[in-house]
């Protein structure tokens, strides 16, 4: 006759259906005979019952934000020693009028970019019919981006930021996200086409400068090139600077309303510095 | 899709903690230390092996359980706690007896305070055991993979747990469990 621990182990989870074979009827033969067994499934359908009903309970927010830190110094242990530790900025979000200006650059940005590259960042896919059914990983990468519940952080420390962005875009990167004569300010999450990738803001006498990292994977390395195109339907303003590199793991571009060939020379610089 | 650890880490974070929470009898502090143990270690065999395994959810329960076990002693390894069935059963001679449908009842508004508060009575590798079969609906195999133990000791930590959970909750609800029990 089949043993207890055998006979709970082939039953088990008891709720759940399964193919009734040979060993299935044995060990139902033996729950039949054995008063131990029957109460111990019974006992488990009680428990089971209970601990259904019990509320889910969440990881805090800041103990998510702790893990996925210490998660980023693992990351970044070995190449961020040497950076040097500047004061922080005091605050996550920065004022109302700071963030509407980010924002609106940042729309600007977004334009030149997929308006102006040469070729695109990614295969934007079958979507130009409508969205399918094979589509839903553009939401999924949406979702997962919320579960790391972080998307903007203020502050001038490099090593702070390089975590952020390490932690965010899951690649180890080596940016000392230093650029001759701009502060550090924050750094952003971004959506482009679908892939998820980080916008590194500078400031210099209320000028900005955005660099834009996009992972990517596929491509070969991309030396920097200015980008001359107007995207449709732009008018009056004047237009943002952009230039456009890349490596094999991550496309690359610098948004700015500074003049062009200024532009190129902070992009020679980042280049040379990664 | 490609996922980088971080993203399989924000997926499986909620349920690690809810396992860790239980495991550390409730103390928040010590559930994230436990989780933060368990995603470092993730990490550098991640790191290691140049990838993710298949089943992703396994070896991060895995990594968690061996954090808890490491953070009590040899005693808790189970190669020492490993017993026959037999064996077990003598630890815990008392009869739960069998269980009327009417105890679900009883037991429907717990609290994971007052089940995390139960389990603290498990000695550490049936309290593991117990998360991952009776919480988790692991199969035996499964959990004695993670733990490295016989699947027949895994049944009597879980028969033994089983029982001890039960009277634990009964002592924090005194006068509720086992009342109209024939």
């Amino acid at each position: 006759m089949m043993d207890c621990a055998e006979a709970r182990e082939i039953l088990w989870p008891p709720e759940e259906p399964r193919m009734v074979d040979q060993r299935v009827m044995e060990a139902r033969e033996h729950l039949e005979q054995c008063e131990g067994c029957r109460d111990h499934l019974s006992l488990d359908g009680a428990l089971l019952h209970a601990f259904r009903s019990v509320p889910a309970v969440r990881a805090p927010a800041e103990v998510r934000e702790r893990i996925f830190d210490a998660l980023a110094r693992e990351r970044t242990a070995d190449g961020l020693a040497h950076f040097p530790t500047r004061k922080r900025i005091a605050q996550r979000r920065g004022t109302t009028a700071t963030l509407l200006f980010m924002a609106a650059l940042l729309v600007v940005s977004f334009v030149s970019l997929w308006g102006l590259a040469n070729r695109p960042l990614q295969d934007p896919g079958p979507r130009g019919s409508g969205w399918s059914a094979a589509d839903g990983d553009a939401f999924v990468e949406d979702f997962l981006r919320r579960a790391v519940q972080e998307e903007h952080i203020g502050t001038s420390d490099p090593a702070e930021a390089a975590r952020f962005l390490t932690r965010q875009l899951g690649i180890p990167l080596s940016l000392p996200m230093t650029l001759p004569g701009f502060d550090l300010s924050g750094v952003e999450i971004c959506i482009v086409e679908g892939v998820r990738g980080a916008v590194v803001m500078y400031k210099r006498d209320g000028q900005v400068l955005y660099h834009y990292l996009v992972p990517r994977g596929r491509g070969g390395a991309q030396e920097p090139m200015l980008s001359r195109a107007t995207p449709p339907g732009w008018s009056g303003q004047p237009y943002p600077s952009v230039v456009i590199w890349g490596s094999e793991e991550i496309q690359q571009a610098l948004v700015s309303d500074m003049p062009p060939d200024q532009l190129m020379e902070m992009a020679q610089a980042l280049t040379g510095q990664g | 899709m490609r996922h980088s650890f971080e993203e399989l880490v924000g997926q499986e974070l909620d349920r690690l903690y809810r396992a860790a929470f239980f495991l550390a009898e409730g103390v928040p502090h010590r559930a994230e230390r436990l989780v933060t143990l368990a995603v470092l270690r993730g990490f550098r065999e991640y790191r290691s092996l140049h990838g993710l395994p298949t089943r992703t959810a396994h070896w991060f329960d895995g990594h968690l359980a061996k954090a808890f076990l490491d953070g009590h002693g040899p005693g808790a390894s189970p190669g020492f706690r490993a017993t026959r069935e037999g064996e077990s059963s003598k630890a815990s001679p008392t009869p739960v007896g069998a269980l009327p449908g009417r105890w679900d009842d009883r037991l429907s508004d717990l609290g994971h305070e007052e089940l995390a508060q139960a389990g603290a009575a498990l000695p550490p590798t049936q309290r593991v055991a117990f998360w991952l079969v009776a919480l988790e609906r692991r199969r035996y195999g499964d959990v004695a993979e993670i733990l490295g133990a016989p699947r027949e000791s895994v049944a009597g930590w879980i028969r033994d747990a089983h029982r001890t959970m039960y009277r634990a909750l009964g002592a924090l609800r005194p006068g509720r469990l086992g009342e109209g029990r024939a």
